[in-house]
C-alpha cells in the first residue's frame, strides 16, 4: 500500500473544496469558473479512478483508511475508507461532475462563480457521505449536501424556484433531526462514533432492544425520504421539474439508497430484519405508483421523478429483501440508475434548450430532424427499461429473481409487472417526443442535433451503458467483496452469546468480526 | 503567592473606561463640523486593548480582588474575549454604517463602550450588589443606544419600551438579591453556595432564586419574558441590533451559569425543571412566530428568542459539561448573530429603506459578496454541519442528552428543523432570481475597510468554529472547570458572619 | 435503418452457431438458480426443424401465388368473406379489446385514483405545514405593542415562575409529580453538585 493510498480519499475530498475556492476568488472573465471547475472535476475524476484500480478484491472490510482525531470531547474522528459497498459510487459522483460542467456550459450565464463553486462544494459533500466512516462526520457531510442543491435550486429554478427549494430542504431536514438525537444518543451509551465499533455494539446486545427500536426508526426515516420511498416521495416531482440539470443528475437517490445500505442494515441488522416487510410492501407500492404514474405525466421532468421513484423503490426492495444477490444487484442498479438517468437529463435538458418547453404533448416527430438525439435517447431508453446487453438488466434481474427466490413470490410478481410499465411509459415517451407527426412546435423552431459538447459527454454514458451491460462482472467483483452475506448477520447475532470477544479498533475491517 | 494588586482584576474594564472617557474628552473639544469616525477607531482600539489585557489576565493566578467583589478566572477571561470581540465587530460595523450626519456620534460609541465596561464587570463580578451595578451599566447604555435613531417613531419606542420593560425585570432582579440577602446574611456569591443549602428558611431562598431568574431571563429574552425583544430589535439601528443581540445576552447568560452552577448548584432539582420548560417555551415561541414574519429584523428578534432556548438546553446538563456547551453555543451564536446583522445593516443601510424580506429577493445577483454572506450566516443559524451553529447546537444537545433530557434534546432538533422553513426562505429568497420588473432602491452599501474587517471577524469565527472548534472547546471546557471550583483564594477571609 | 436490418439479416443467419455456454457464462451471476436441463431428442429436434422451415417455405408458396401470379385473387376472397377479412386485418381487434380493457383503466386509475393519492400526500404536507404557520400567527398576536400588555405579561411570567418554584422546591406531599425532575431527566437520583465536585 503506497503512501498515496492513506490520503487519496482526503484528497478527493480537498480537490473540489479547493477548486470552489478558486473559482470563489477569480474573476468570472473568459469564462473562467467553467474552466477551472471542469478541469478540477477532471483532476477528481481520475483520483477517484485510483480506487478501483488500486482496490484489493477478494479482501472484504475497508480500505484505503485514514482515521486522525478531530476532536476530543465528545471525540470525533477524521475517518474515511471505501470497501466494495461505496468504491464504485464514488466513482460515480466523479465521472458524473465533469458530465455536469459540460451539461451546464452554455445554459448558466448569470452568477456563474456562484453556481460552479456550489456545485464543486456539492461533489466534496457526496463524496463525503460516501467514504466518512465515522457517523458525526457522516452527518455532516450528509446536511452540508442540502445547501448547494438547495441554493442552487432557488438560484436557477425554471418558475418556483424558492418553492421547490424549501420543499426539498425541508423534506430531508426535518427527519434528520430525530437522526441527530439517535446518534448522539447512541454516542451516550457507547461513547464512539466510529462505525465498527458501533456495528459491534449493537450487535452484541448490550443496548437496550426497546431503545435500539426507536434508534433505527429515526436512522430510517431519514433515509426514507432522502431516497425517497412512497409515501414521502412529495419533494421529488417538483426538484426534478426546477433543478439545472447538472444537479438533478447527481442527487437522485444514490445518498439515501447508501445510507440504508451501510447505516441502517448495517448497524442494525435485527431490526432491519423486523421491519424488512414494511419496507418491502412500501418498496413494490412504490414501484407499482412511480410507474403507473409516470404513464400520465404530461411533463417529462414529472415523468422523470415518478420514473425514478419506481426505479428507486426497487432498489429498496432488494436492500430489505436481505438477499446476497439482491444486494449485489442493489448496488449495481445504483451505478446503472446513475448513468442512465444522468444520460437522460442530459437528453431532456438538451431538447429544452433547444425547444423551450417540458410539456411532451408540444413535442413530436423529432426523429427526422434530430436523429442523432433520437439514437441515444432511445439507447438510453432500452437501458433504463433492462434490456439485456445493457446496463439496466443486469441489475434489474438480479433484484427480480433473488426477491422470487429468497424473498417473496407475490411480491416479485408484482415488482416485475412493474417492468412492463417501465418499457410502456418509456417507449410511448420516446414516441411521443421523437416519432409520430411532427408538431407545430418542431416545424417552427429549427434546431441542430446534438453538438460536439453534448456528444462528447453523452457518448461516454451510453458506451458504459453497453460495457456495463456485457461485461459487469468487473464491476461485480468488487461490489460483492462490500456486501456481507445474510448469513454474517446470522452470525454477529449468534456472536452475542459467545464469548469470543474480537478486538475491534478503528481501523479492523469489518468482516473481522465475523470470523 | 505574591499578592494580586486588585487592579489587575479589572483591567479591561478600566481601559475600556478610560477609552470612552477619552472618546468623550475628544468628542467635546472637537470642532463640530469635523467627522467623528476617528472616534469610532479609537474606541476600536481601546477595545482591542482590553482585549489583550483580558488575555493577560490569565496569566494572574486565579482570585479574587477588591473585597471578594470581582474575580479573574478562565470562565471570566473567557466572557471578557467573547464580549471585547463582539463589541469591536459592533464599532467596526458602525463605523463605516453610520451615516455622516448622525447626532451626537462621538457619544454613540463612547455608550458602547461604556456599555461593554458594564457587560464584562458582570461577568467577573462575584458578589451580587456588584452584579446589579454592572447589570445597570450595560443595560442603561443599550437602553440609549436603541433609541438613536430619534426622528423615526420606531426608535423612541423601542428605547422607551426598553427602558421600562427593562427596568422593571432590573427590579425583579434586585428584589431577589434583597431575599437572598435576608436568607443567608451576605451577598457574596461564594459565601450564599456555602450558606444556602443551610439557611433556616429555604424559601426565602428559593423565592430569591425565582425573582433573579426573573430579571436574567428577561435580559436573554427568553420566553415568557421575550415580548420586548422583537419591538426593540425592529426600532434600534442595526449596527446597535448587532450588539444588543450578542453581548447583553452573553454576559447575563454569564450570570446565569454563575447563579445556577456556582451559587445555588444544591437547588439543581428545582431549577432545571424550570429551564427545561423556559427553554422548551423558548424554541417553540420562537420558531413559530417566525414564520410568518415578513420583516426581517422581526424575524431574527424571533430567531433570538429561539436561539436563547437552545442555549437554555445546555443547562440540563450536568456539571461542566451543560457550562461548557453553553459558553461554545454564547460564542458560536454571538459570531453568527452579529455577522448576519452586518450584512443586514449593509443591505438595508441605517435608514432602512429595504426591511421586508421580499426586498432581498435577487440579492446575490445584485450583490454575490453579500449575497453570500447572509446565505452563509443563515445556514450558520439552521445548525449545518461545518458552521460554528451545528456545533453550538450539536454540543448544548449532546449535554442535554448526557443529563437525561432526552425528549429536550427531540423538541430541540426538531424545532431546529422547523426554523430551517424561515431563515431557508429568506436565503432562498435572497438566492432567487430578480423578477424583471422588481425596482428596489438599494442603498448603496457603504463597505470600507472597517466593515469589511468586521464581516470577515464574524465569518472567520463562524467557519472556525464549526472546523476546528477544539481551541476554543478547550477554552470553554476550562471556563467550566473554574466556575465548578472556584479558586480558594476567591473565598473571603476570616469566618463567615451571619447577621446577629 | 438499413444498418441495423443488415445487421439483424446476418445474425439471424448465423445467430444460432455462437452457441449456448458463452451465454450461460455471461449469465453466470444467476447460475445458482440455472438448473441444467435434461437434453432433449436429437430426433425430434431434427424433425422439428425440418416443419419449421417447410412451414416457412410453405408461407413463401402462398404469398408467390397469391400477391405474384395471380395479384387478383386476394380482392376476391376479401370481397366473398367480408366479416372474416375485416377481422383477420383487424388482427382479430385484439388491440382495440386491449386497449379497452387493460390500458384505458390502468390510465384512468394511475391519473385519477393515484393521481389523487399523490395530491393526499401533498395535502397532508400542506396541512402540517399550514398547523405551524397559523399557530405562528397566533403567537404573533402576543406582540400587541401595548407597553402595559407586556409588563403585565412579565409580571405574570413571574409569578408563574416563582409558583414553580415555590412548589418544586416544596417538601410537602401534595406537590404535584411533574415537578419532580425525575419525569423529565430520567436520572436515577438528585444531583447534589459540591463546589469542584459533579456527582452522577
Amino acid at each position: 500500500m503506497t503512501s498515496i493510498d492513506q490520503s487519496i480519499l482526503t484528497l478527493i475530498l480537498l480537490v473540489p473544496l479547493a477548486g470552489a475556492v478558486l473559482v470563489a476568488l477569480l474573476p468570472d472573465r473568459f469564462k473562467l469558473p467553467n474552466w477551472i471547475t471542469l478541469t478540477t472535476t477532471l483532476i477528481t475524476f481520475l483520483l477517484t479512478l485510483h480506487l478501483p484500480a488500486h482496490f484489493a478484491s477478494g479482501q472484504t472490510g475497508f480500505q484505503f483508511e485514514q482515521n486522525v482525531p478531530w476532536i476530543e470531547s465528545p471525540a470525533i474522528f477524521y475517518h474515511v475508507g471505501v470497501d466494495g459497498l461505496s468504491l464504485w459510487l464514488v466513482v460515480l459522483v466523479g465521472l458524473l461532475a465533469p458530465i455536469g460542467v459540460v451539461a451546464s456550459w452554455n445554459t448558466i450565464q448569470t452568477r456563474r462563480k456562484v453556481f460552479y463553486s456550489l456545485f464543486l462544494v456539492q461533489q466534496t459533500a457526496m463524496v463525503g457521505v460516501f467514504v466518512s466512516l465515522d457517523l458525526m462526520l457522516y452527518y455532516g457531510f450528509w446536511e452540508l449536501s442540502l445547501v448547494p442543491m438547495a441554493i442552487l435550486i432557488a438560484m436557477y429554478g425554471r418558475k418556483e424556484g424558492p418553492r421547490a427549494a424549501l420543499k426539498f430542504f425541508l423534506f430531508t431536514f426535518i427527519p434528520s433531526a430525530p437522526l441527530l438525537v439517535a446518534i448522539l444518543w447512541l454516542y451516550a451509551k457507547t461513547h464512539t462514533f466510529n462505525f465498527a465499533d458501533l456495528q459491534y455494539q449493537t450487535a452484541s446486545g448490550v443496548l437496550p432492544a426497546s431503545a435500539l427500536f426507536w434508534v433505527a426508526l429515526a436512522f430510517l426515516s431519514a433515509f426514507a425520504v432522502k431516497v425517497p420511498i412512497f409515501p414521502l416521495h412529495g419533494w421529488l416531482a417538483d426538484t426534478y421539474n426546477e433543478a439545472p440539470v447538472a444537479l438533478a443528475m447527481i442527487v437522485a437517490g444514490k445518498l439515501g439508497l447508501y445510507s440504508m445500505f451501510r447505516f441502517h442494515v448495517g448497524l442494525f441488522p435485527a431490526q432491519a430484519r423486523a421491519i424488512a416487510p414494511l419496507l418491502i410492501a412500501l418498496a413494490v407500492i412504490g414501484v407499482l405508483y412511480g410507474a403507473c404514474l409516470a404513464l400520465v405525466q404530461r411533463d417529462f421532468w414529472r415523468l422523470m421523478a415518478f420514473a425514478a421513484l419506481s426505479h428507486l423503490s426497487l432498489i429498496v426492495l432488494a436492500i430489505y429483501g436481505l438477499t446476497f444477490l439482491g444486494w449485489a444487484g442493489g448496488v449495481y442498479q445504483i451505478l446503472s440508475h446513475g448513468v442512465v438517468d444522468g444520460a437522460l437529463f442530459l437528453l431532456l435538458g438538451a431538447l429544452e434548450l433547444r425547444y423551450a418547453t417540458s410539456v411532451i404533448n408540444s413535442y413530436g416527430g423529432l426523429a427526422a430532424k434530430l436523429p442523432r438525439t433520437t439514437s441515444y435517447f432511445v439507447i438510453a431508453a432500452l437501458a433504463m427499461i433492462g434490456l439485456p446487453m445493457l446496463s439496466g438488466f443486469i441489475g434489474e434481474f438480479l433484484i427480480l429473481s433473488s426477491t422470487f427466490a429468497g424473498v417473496s413470490r407475490p411480491w416479485a410478481i408484482a415488482a416485475a409487472v412493474a417492468v412492463i410499465l417501465g418499457a410502456a411509459y418509456m417507449l410511448w415517451l420516446v414516441q411521443r417526443l421523437f416519432y409520430g407527426p411532427e408538431s407545430a412546435l418542431a416545424t417552427s423552431k429549427p434546431s441542430a442535433d446534438l453538438r460536439f459538447g453534448e456528444l462528447a459527454i453523452l457518448t461516454p454514458l451510453v458506451v458504459l451503458m453497453l460495457v456495463m451491460g456485457l461485461a459487469p462482472n468487473l464491476w461485480l467483483n468488487t461490489i460483492r467483496t462490500g456486501v456481507h452475506p445474510p448469513e454474517d448477520i446470522r452470525s454477529l447475532q449468534i456472536k452475542q452469546n459467545s464469548s469470543a470477544q474480537p478486538a475491534v479498533t478503528a481501523t479492523q475491517p469489518t468482516s473481522e468480526a465475523q470470523r | 503567592m505574591t499578592p494580586v494588586h486588585d487592579i489587575y482584576r479589572i483591567l479591561p474594564e478600566v481601559i475600556l473606561t478610560l477609552t470612552g472617557v477619552v472618546v468623550m474628552l475628544i468628542d467635546a473639544t472637537l470642532p463640530p463640523a469635523w467627522p467623528r469616525r476617528s472616534l469610532g477607531w479609537v474606541a476600536a482600539m481601546g477595545t482591542t486593548a482590553a482585549l489583550w489585557a483580558s488575555l493577560w489576565q490569565l496569566s494572574l493566578p486565579e482570585g479574587a480582588g477588591f473585597f471578594s467583589t470581582v474575580e479573574t478566572s478562565a470562565f471570566t477571561v473567557f466572557f471578557h474575549v467573547l464580549i471585547c470581540g463582539i463589541v469591536l465587530v459592533a464599532l467596526l460595523l458602525s463605523l463605516d454604517t453610520l451615516p455622516e450626519n448622525t447626532h451626537h456620534q462621538g457619544e454613540f460609541y463612547a455608550l458602547i463602550v461604556f456599555g461593554a465596561v458594564g457587560m464584562c464587570l458582570l461577568t467577573s463580578a462575584v458578589e451580587l450588589l456588584v452584579v446589579f451595578i454592572a447589570l445597570e451599566i450595560s443595560s442603561i447604555s443599550t437602553y440609549i443606544l436603541a433609541g438613536w435613531r430619534k426622528h423615526t417613531g420606531r426608535g423612541p419606542e423601542a428605547a422607551i419600551k426598553y427602558f421600562l420593560l427593562g427596568s422593571f425585570a432590573t427590579a425583579f432582579l434586585l428584589y431577589g438579591i434583597a431575599l437572598i440577602f435576608g436568607a443567608t446574611g451576605t451577598t457574596q456569591i461564594y459565601q450564599v453556595a456555602a450558606l444556602a443549602p443551610a439557611a433556616q428558611n429555604q424559601t426565602l431562598v428559593l423565592a430569591g432564586l425565582a425573582l433573579m431568574l426573573v430579571g436574567i431571563l428577561f435580559k436573554v429574552s427568553a420566553a415568557p419574558f421575550h415580548v420586548w425583544t422583537p419591538d426593540v430589535y425592529e426600532g434600534a439601528p442595526s449596527p446597535v441590533v448587532a450588539l444588543l443581540s450578542t453581548a447583553p445576552k452573553a454576559a447575563a447568560f454569564a450570570l446565569l451559569l454563575r447563579v445556577v452552577y456556582e451559587m445555588l448548584p444544591n437547588l439543581r432539582s428545582i431549577w432545571a425543571p424550570l429551564l427545561w420548560i423556559v427553554a422548551v417555551l423558548s424554541m417553540t415561541v420562537g420558531n413559530l412566530a417566525a414564520l410568518r414574519q415578513q420583516n426581517v429584523k422581526r424575524m431574527l428578534a424571533y430567531s433570538a428568542i429561539a436561539h436563547a432556548g437552545y442555549l437554555l438546553a445546555a443547562f440540563a446538563g450536568i456539571g461542566e459539561i451543560g457550562i461548557a456547551a453553553a459558553a461554545f453555543y454564547i460564542a458560536a451564536y454571538a459570531a453568527m448573530n452579529v455577522g448576519i446583522f452586518a450584512v443586514i445593516t449593509l443591505v438595508a443601510g441605517y435608514d432602512e429603506q429595504l426591511s421586508l424580506i421580499d426586498d432581498y429577493r435577487g440579492l446575490i445577483y445584485r450583490s454575490p459578496m453579500l449575497g453570500s454572506l447572509l446565505i452563509f450566516f443563515l445556514i450558520s443559524l439552521i445548525g449545518i454541519p461545518f458552521t460554528g451553529g451545528f456545533f453550538g447546537k450539536f454540543y448544548s444537545f449532546t449535554a442535554a442528552v448526557g443529563g437525561g433530557a432526552i425528549w429536550l434534546a427531540i423538541i430541540g432538533l426538531l424545532n431546529s428543523g422547523l426554523a430551517a422553513a424561515y431563515y431557508l426562505r429568506l436565503a432562498l429568497v435572497a438566492a432567487q432570481r430578480p423578477s424583471e420588473d422588481q425596482k428596489i432602491v438599494a442603498p448603496k452599501p457603504a463597505v470600507g475597510a472597517a466593515v469589511i474587517a468586521a464581516l470577515f471577524l464574524a465569518a472567520a469565527a463562524t467557519l472556525v468554529l464549526g472546523i476546528i472548534p477544539g481551541a476554543t472547546l478547550d477554552a470553554a471546557q476550562s471556563a467550566a472547570h473554574t466556575l465548578q471550583a472556584p479558586p480558594q483564594s476567591a473565598l473571603p477571609p476570616g469566618p463567615l458572619q451571619f447577621p446577629q | 435503418m438499413l444498418v441495423p436490418l443488415v445487421i439483424l439479416g446476418i445474425l439471424s443467419v448465423c445467430g444460432g452457431w455462437i452457441g449456448i455456454e458463452r451465454f450461460s457464462a455471461y449469465l453466470a451471476p444467476v447460475a445458482a438458480a440455472h438448473r441444467p436441463m435434461p437434453a432433449g431428442n436429437p430426433f425430434l429436434e431434427f424433425i422439428l426443424t425440418i416443419v419449421a422451415v417447410l412451414v416457412a417455405l410453405e408461407g413463401w408458396l402462398i404469398a408467390d401465388k397469391y400477391y405474384r401470379r395471380k395479384p387478383e385473387r386476394p380482392a376476391q376472397v376479401a370481397a366473398a368473406l367480408p366479416n372474416g377479412y375485416k377481422l383477420l386485418l383487424n388482427k382479430y381487434y385484439v388491440d382495440e379489446i386491449y386497449g379497452a380493457i387493460i390500458v384505458k383503466p390502468l390510465l384512468a386509475f394511475s391519473k385519477y385514483v393515484l393521481g389523487g393519492v399523490d395530491l393526499l400526500l401533498a395535502g397532508i404536507a400542506w396541512l402540517l405545514a399550514g398547523i405551524a404557520s397559523m399557530t405562528g400567527m397566533i403567537l404573533q398576536r402576543w406582540q400587541s405593542g401595548n407597553l402595559r400588555s407586556y409588563a403585565a405579561w412579565l409580571a405574570a411570567g413571574a409569578a408563574a415562575v416563582l409558583l414553580f418554584l415555590l412548589l418544586t422546591g416544596s417538601p410537602h406531599a401534595w406537590s404535584l409529580p411533574f415537578f419532580h425532575s425525575e419525569t423529565i431527566f430520567k436520572v436515577s437520583h438528585i444531583t447534589v453538585i459540591q463546589n469542584g465536585q459533579a456527582g452522577h
